[in-house]
């Protein structure tokens, strides 16, 4: 699970061009979108789609699912897990 | 009478935020020379910004700062190919990704406004946002809209052109046979006011962009401008027979070749207009061996591609 | 100076010329269809038009290389510039607008560099917005003023302000100004990429939206002013009165929540029109059928009309959303609102937006029509409004 979460770390920062972040910038816990964490936003919402789609083979038709999927890293692990 | 408040430049040669650039030029041309983007755009914005936007935003942005005024009335952009690494690199995931999802980022930058549309972000402007393309003259129009919204308004118009090398254009250049310069990037962007203040740099008297390539045209233009021979004259310098003619016009005139210090792009004419300001602002007395006597009037020649001319008349400002 | 509309031309999916466009619109006939075309590997709705590029090519007696946008430009401005002749003392310009130029052609030449094989570079030489321009103006014999506008889906309203412009501050008596786009791979791509690219018909303002249906196609106005009318003798059917393009500067796709930039293109164009809100009679939304837009849209007109807003519909769920072309073939819309005295239908509309509680026109009726609101916004918050008015 831990290794899962590094390499998400990893993957955000590389698809999302975050080129001043480090993984142990993010924490598991922290809110991706909005000013009070990573400040992602809706672009950002549809790139994780693609970087899901592409690392994880999960295909996510509605981006409304994103909302919850994308809260956290660990909402994003649970969710892949829950796809394995 | 149209005022010229500030100009900036990035491109292959020291041009960005550096007075006196005309007496530095190099023969050879460089790399893309890069200021420190950082001070000119919000990290959250710049993550995904491909090297033009970055330079658009950065030159921008830094022309309304050095306007000394707190925001534009109006943005305006021209760019003959618009982004073209982001156009590039959708396209080449729109034939390479077969059944997988597409990143889209590429795809919603690669429109030709995403130079004006990001200055807007940038700079939370919610004015008038335009942009024009039409290849070789697209800065030329760019600058008649700002022009024409002087016309309708007061105000300070942040007017400029962006074009982008990307390396794909070469075989397309060398069929073409528009590579016996190099393929290079170039931004500028100028506060364009209907009024002087302390900080007017320059005059920009009259700006012409069409479909004709007469030698009457260029004669014409300086007619209704009231000016027989200008003190100097920037000519695209890309093809040989069209910069004799130019010289031709008036003898004795010293006539510069701009595009072989910033090389070939669409919009080059934006650096040629800048270069022209430092010429005169600075009494650069000699460039290339081309010796310059008199500052008070520049005129550009832009037949960059044939059939074509933008002619823009600049005159020298003083209080 | 007033701005006279004199001529228009259209092509698009409901129609290959005026008469056409407006028959489909009378009999609510959409030009949306299930389909596979040729530069897309799914099947998709899209609405393309009806003429290939050979046949455009030989309509129009056409033989060098030209992208398909830039054949269905010469199509519509063929139509919009009817019988006009060139003058000696009218000055005439053309304003083209296109978001991808001759993207249809570079995607094969590119498919072909990629692929590693003999590259065919006549394709790529319309790849350039500019190029489109300078074929339909050559087709018409116009030279000097050849421009053309690049602002996504708000083009072609941009293009006919500032035609509108020059004419009014007397840099020009005669302009032919509009838009064009193909339907493309790159861009069905790339609405798909941004997951706004409905599987099913677009319901603009539909509650249960979920995304536009591209088209393609081209239209062209020629507007004059007075004195370029008292040399060509033609007759004005109506006046272009109000115009203005506001950058939202809120997001690089999403429009504000508040509407802000689209409230303020309405609101300058209607203070430049001089008309007051009471006389604006329908109002051709942009509804591009996405969630987004038609919240934002709607807002936006609450914000300028209040509980007073005119009948309004979007004509897209007939045209699919046929990006920088969008903005003139949806000003010929208006004009002809303006000509037959009759307000146009939406179509696919079932259920009421519960935020905003608007319902769209969605018959195609008579009604006294005094103005026409036309609203066309892009991407990177590029919003523009169009006021067309009757003489």
């Amino acid at each position: 699970m831990d290794t899962l979460k590094e390499e998400l770390k990893k993957q955000l920062i590389e698809h999302l061009n975050l080129e001043d972040k480090k993984p142990s910038d993010i924490a598991d816990d922290a809110p991706l979108f909005g000013d009070s964490g990573l400040g992602l936003d809706s672009i950002d919402a549809l790139e994780l789609i693609v970087l899901l789609d592409k690392h994880y083979h999960i295909k996510l038709s509605n981006p409304e699912e994103g909302k919850t999927v994308f809260q956290s890293i660990n909402s994003m692990a649970d969710y892949i897990n829950s796809k394995k | 009478m149209y005022y010229i408040q500030s100009a900036a430049t990035i491109c292959h040669q020291p041009t960005f935020r550096n007075n006196g650039f005309s007496k530095q030029l190099t023969a050879e041309i460089s790399a893309l020379i890069k200021p420190d983007y950082k001070p000119f755009i919000n990290p959250s914005l710049i993550r995904r910004m491909s090297e033009i936007l970055r330079m658009s935003v950065t030159c921008g942005s830094a022309a309304v700062q050095d306007a000394c005024i707190n925001n534009a009335d109006a943005i305006i952009a021209g760019t003959g190919l618009g982004c073209l690494m982001d156009t590039e690199k959708f396209l080449n995931n729109c034939i390479t990704i077969q059944g997988g999802m597409l990143p889209p980022t590429s795809f919603i930058q690669s429109t030709h406004n995403t130079i004006a549309g990001q200055l807007s972000l940038a700079l939370s402007n919610h004015g008038y946002n335009m942009t024009h393309t039409q290849n070789s003259l697209s800065f030329e129009y760019a600058l008649k809209d700002a022009m024409l919204m002087l016309d309708e308004n007061s105000g300070n118009i942040l007017v400029g052109a962006a074009d982008e090398y990307i390396e794909p254009l070469n075989p397309v250049a060398k069929y073409f046979e528009l590579n016996q310069l190099p393929l290079t990037s170039g931004v500028g962007f100028f506060i364009l006011s209907d009024k002087a203040s302390t900080q007017t740099k320059a005059i920009l008297a009259d700006v012409s962009a069409d479909y004709d390539s007469s030698q009457d045209n260029v004669l014409n233009f300086l007619n209704r401008n009231n000016i027989s021979v200008p003190d100097m004259i920037l000519a695209d310098g890309f093809n040989a027979d069209r910069f004799e003619n130019v010289r031709n016009l008036f003898n004795g005139t010293p006539v510069i070749s701009y595009s072989q210090y910033c090389g070939m792009y669409a919009t080059n004419s934006a650096f040629a207009l800048h270069l022209a300001m430092d010429l005169m602002n600075e009494k650069t007395s000699e460039l290339s061996g081309v010796q310059i006597r008199k500052h008070q009037s520049a005129l550009i020649v832009n037949q960059l591609l044939p059939g074509r001319t933008g002619l823009l008349l600049i005159k020298n400002y003083e209080a | 100076m007033n701005v006279y509309v004199t001529g228009m031309g259209i092509i698009s999916a409901i129609g290959n010329n005026v008469a056409e466009n407006l028959s489909s619109l009378q009999r609510k006939k959409s030009g949306i269809r299930k389909t596979t075309l040729a530069c897309h590997t799914q099947e998709i709705f899209a609405a393309p038009v009806a003429l290939t590029d050979d046949d455009l090519k030989t309509q129009y007696q056409i033989r060098q290389p030209h992208s398909r946008t830039s054949l269905l430009g010469i199509a519509a401005a063929t139509e919009a510039w009817g019988k006009n002749t060139h003058l000696p003392n009218v000055r005439t310009g053309f304003i083209g607008s296109t978001s991808v130029g001759g993207m249809d052609k570079t995607e094969s030449y590119y498919r072909q560099v990629l692929a590693g094989q003999p590259a065919d570079f006549s394709l790529v030489q319309t790849h350039d917005s500019g190029n489109t321009s300078e074929k339909i103006a050559k087709h018409l014999g116009i030279t000097g003023y050849v421009n053309t506008i690049s602002t996504a889906c708000s083009s072609a309203a941009n293009a006919l302000m500032l035609a509108a412009r020059m004419l009014q501050q007397g840099h020009a008596d005669r302009m032919v100004s509009g838009g064009a786009d193909p339907l493309t791979g790159f861009t069905i791509n790339g609405f798909q990429s941004l997951m706004i690219y409905d599987q099913e018909w677009c319901k603009p303002f539909d509650e249960n939206r979920n995304g536009l249906n591209l088209g393609e196609g081209a239209a062209y106005l020629v507007l004059e002013n007075e004195k370029s009318l008292a040399e060509t003798g033609n007759k004005p059917l109506c006046l272009l009165k109000g115009w203005n393009n506001a950058a939202d500067a809120y997001h690089q796709t999403a429009s504000s929540p508040e509407g802000k930039g689209a409230t303020l293109a309405m609101q300058r164009a209607i203070d430049i029109s001089g008309v007051a809100l009471k006389d604006i009679s329908y109002i051709n939304a942009h509804g591009t059928g996405t969630k987004n837009n038609d919240l934002s849209e709607s807002v936006a007109l609450k914000n300028i009309f209040g509980n007073n807003l005119p009948p309004f519909s979007s004509t897209k769920a007939f045209t699919g959303h046929t990006l920088a072309a969008a903005g003139a073939i949806e000003a010929v819309f208006s004009v002809l609102s303006i000509i037959h005295q009759a307000i146009l239908p939406g179509l696919n509309y079932q259920t009421i937006m519960s935020e905003t509680g608007l319902t769209p026109v969605t018959e195609y009726q008579s009604y006294p029509v005094n103005a026409v609101l036309s609203n066309s916004f892009g991407f990177g918050g590029n919003n523009s409004s169009l006021l067309f008015k009757k003489l």
